[in-house]
C-alpha cells in the first residue's frame, strides 16, 4: 500500500457501521491512524436490544458494547466520543471538532438516523412524551414502563411493536395508535400482518387502526390524549415510532449530494470521491435489484455496508449487492425478513412446520425478490436460503416452492453450479 | 481433574448431510454437524454472541450461520467467520462406530 503511516481515515458515527467499517479497516492491514468520531458519549453499543432486551431485562447492559470495540482500541484506533463534528473542509480535507481539527486522507459519514418528530408532539421527557434511538431514550422508557401504567404507543412499525411487547412484559396497559389500516404496511405481506395483531392482541395489547392522534390534555395532573376518533385515553407515557429519517445536516453543509439520504454510488462513495457513506443515513444503489436506490435502517444493512465500505476506502472496487435482511423479535415470536418483498407481486406459502410460516415473494418475471417468516427460528434456516437464491438472480416457477417435497437446499444447490 | 470420555450422541443417520443437530448432555447442549464428504465435527451449541441454539442455522460446506443474527463459524475448527461474532466456538473430537457418533467430552470428577 506505499507508506501511508501518515494517513488518517476519519469516520464520523461509531455506531454499528462505523465499527465494522473500522474494524474491516484494520483487518486489511491500513497502516495509517483511524479515527472514529460520535456525539453519543456511550461505549460503542449495539441497538437492536434497546426496544427489546433492555426494557426488559435488567442484565442486559453487560452484552451491550458493539461486538469488536475493546479490539479496536486495542490497535490504536483513536476515538472521540460525546464530540460533534461541526463542519468538513473539503477542500483541505480537515474535519473540525469543537477543540481540534483533524486531517483525513478518506472520511467516512456512517451518521444514522434520527426518530421523525410527530409536529406538535415533540420529544418531551417532563411530559413524558417519549422517541427511541440512543440507549438514554431507551433507559428512559424503562422507567416510564411498569405494572399498571398506562403506555399510548403512536406508530405500529417494528419500533412500536417491539417496544410494546416489552411493555406488557413489564405489566403495563399497552394502546398502540396505528394511522393505516394494518400493521407493517410495507414491511411484511398481509398474512403476517394479521398474525402480528393477532400476538398483540392474545398478549393483551388494544391496537386502533386508522387512528391518529390530536393533542393531549393535562387535568389534575393527569394527562390525556385525545383521538382523531373523538376518544380520550388517559396515559403515563406517550412513545412515538412513526420512522426515522436520515442524519444529513453535515453531508448538506459540505454541498455533498443528498436525495432521501446521503447519495452515494455503488461502491459508497459519495459525490466527492474522498467522502464515502454507510448505514442508516446512505441512498444507495443495489445491483442485486438492478441498482435500486435504496435506503435501509437496518442493523445487517449497517453491518454489511461498514464492511464494504472499507474496502472502497482501500481502494478495492467492487459493486455492492448484498441482499437486505432484518428480525424483529415480539414476545416469543420472530420475524425475518429478506430482500424486497414489496417489490414482489405473487406470494407463496410453506410451512415449516406448525406455527413456523414462510411466504416467498416473486416478481412477474419469477425472479425470487424477497421472503417474509414469522414462528421462532426454524424459520432461519429457509430464509437463509431463499437469501442465498435471492444473490444467484434466481428465476424460479413460483408453485415450485409451494410443494412441500421440493427441497430449497437442493434448488440453491442446482443454482450454485450453475 | 478433568478427564474426558466418548459419550454417545446420536446415530449418523439421524443428521442430514450437510446439516447439523443438537445433543444436550446434562446441562450442556452441543452441535453435531455432517459434511457433504460424510465427515463428522461437533461444537458447542450456543452462537458465542447471544447464547441463541445453533441447531436452526444453516449449514454451507463448513461453515454454520447463526439462525438469528447470521454470525459464521467454521465449524471443523470454531473459528468465527463473521460480525456479530468475534469469540471462537469451542470443538469437540468426534468419532463414529457402527453407525453411532461419539462426542469427546471432559467429565469433571
Amino acid at each position: 500500500m506505499g507508506d501511508k503511516t501518515n494517513e488518517n481515515i476519519v469516520i464520523v458515527g461509531a455506531g454499528e457501521s462505523g465499527i465494522r467499517a473500522a474494524e474491516n479497516i484494520v483487518n486489511k492491514g491500513w497502516e495509517g491512524k483511524i479515527i472514529v468520531i460520535d456525539k453519543e458519549p456511550n461505549t460503542p453499543y449495539q441497538r437492536p436490544p434497546l426496544s427489546k432486551e433492555v426494557l426488559s431485562n435488567k442484565d442486559q447492559l453487560k452484552s451491550l458494547p458493539t461486538t469488536g470495540y475493546d479490539q479496536l482500541v486495542n490497535e490504536n484506533v483513536e476515538f472521540f466520543l460525546g464530540t460533534q463534528v461541526l463542519d468538513i473542509d473539503r477542500k483541505n480535507k480537515i474535519v473540525h471538532l469543537e477543540s481540534t481539527k483533524i486531517p483525513y486522507s478518506k472520511l467516512l459519514l456512517a451518521t444514522g438516523a434520527t426518530p421523525r418528530i410527530l409536529p406538535g408532539f415533540e420529544p418531551d421527557e417532563t411530559r413524558n412524551i417519549l422517541y427511541l434511538r440512543t440507549i438514554k431514550d431507551s433507559l428512559r422508557i424503562k422507567e416510564s414502563l411498569g405494572k399498571g401504567k398506562k403506555i399510548i404507543i403512536v406508530g405500529g412499525g417494528f419500533i412500536g411493536l417491539e417496544v410494546a411487547a416489552s411493555a406488557r412484559q413489564q405489566g403495563s396497559d399497552v394502546l398502540i395508535v396505528e394511522a393505516a389500516q394494518r400493521l407493517l404496511q410495507r414491511a411484511v405481506p398481509k398474512e403476517i400482518a394479521v398474525k402480528i395483531n393477532e400476538l398483540h392482541k392474545q398478549n393483551g395489547v388494544e391496537i386502533l387502526y386508522d387512528t391518529t392522534i390530536k393533542t393531549t390534555i393535562e387535568e389534575n395532573e393527569e394527562k390525556y390524549l385525545e383521538l382523531s376518533s373523538g376518544r380520550t385515553e388517559a396515559f403515563d407515557a406517550l412513545i412515538i415510532g412513526i420512522g426515522a429519517q436520515p442524519n444529513i445536516t453535515l453531508a448538506q453543509e459540505s454541498n455533498l449530494e443528498i436525495e432521501n439520504g446521503i447519495k452515494v454510488n455503488c461502491n459508497l462513495q459519495t459525490s466527492d470521491p474522498n467522502i464515502f457513506a454507510c448505514g442508516d443515513c446512505c441512498f444507495f444503489p443495489n445491483d442485486a435489484f438492478g441498482g435500486q436506490y435504496l435506503r435501509l435502517e437496518s442493523w445487517r444493512n449497517a453491518q454489511e455496508q461498514g464492511e464494504f465500505v472499507a474496502e472502497s476506502i482501500l481502494g478495492i472496487n467492487d459493486t455492492y449487492n448484498r441482499i437486505p435482511w432484518f428480525w424483529s423479535d415480539q414476545y416469543d415470536k420472530t420475524l425475518q425478513i429478506a430482500g424486497l418483498p414489496h417489490l414482489g407481486e405473487t406470494l407463496i406459502y410453506r410451512q415449516v412446520s406448525e406455527g413456523n410460516d414462510i411466504y416467498f415473494h416473486f416478481s412477474k418475471e419469477k425472479k425470487l425478490v424477497g421472503v417474509s417468516g414469522f414462528g421462532s427460528n426454524k424459520i432461519a434456516k429457509q430464509i437463509k436460503i431463499a437469501e442465498k437464491l435471492m444473490e444467484k438472480q434466481a428465476i424460479i416457477e413460483p408453485e415450485e416452492l409451494r410443494k412441500p417435497d421440493v427441497n430449497l437446499k437442493a434448488l440453491l444447490k442446482q443454482y450454485q453450479l450453475q | 481433574m478433568e478427564t474426558k470420555v466418548w459419550i454417545e450422541a446420536c446415530m449418523f443417520d439421524d443428521i442430514d448431510e450437510e446439516d447439523l443437530v443438537r445433543f444436550d448432555y446434562g446441562d450442556r447442549t452441543f452441535a453435531i454437524y455432517r459434511t457433504e464428504k460424510d465427515e463428522i465435527y461437533a461444537t458447542d451449541g450456543l452462537c458465542t454472541h447471544e447464547q441463541i441454539h445453533l441447531e436452526d442455522g444453516l449449514v454451507m460446506g463448513k461453515t454454520i450461520e447463526c439462525p438469528k443474527h447470521n454470525g459464521k463459524f467454521d465449524f471443523t475448527t470454531g473459528e468465527a467467520k463473521r460480525a456479530p461474532v468475534c469469540i471462537n466456538l469451542k470443538t469437540h473430537s468426534t468419532k463414529v462406530e457402527n453407525g453411532t457418533v461419539y462426542l469427546l467430552l471432559s467429565e469433571e470428577q
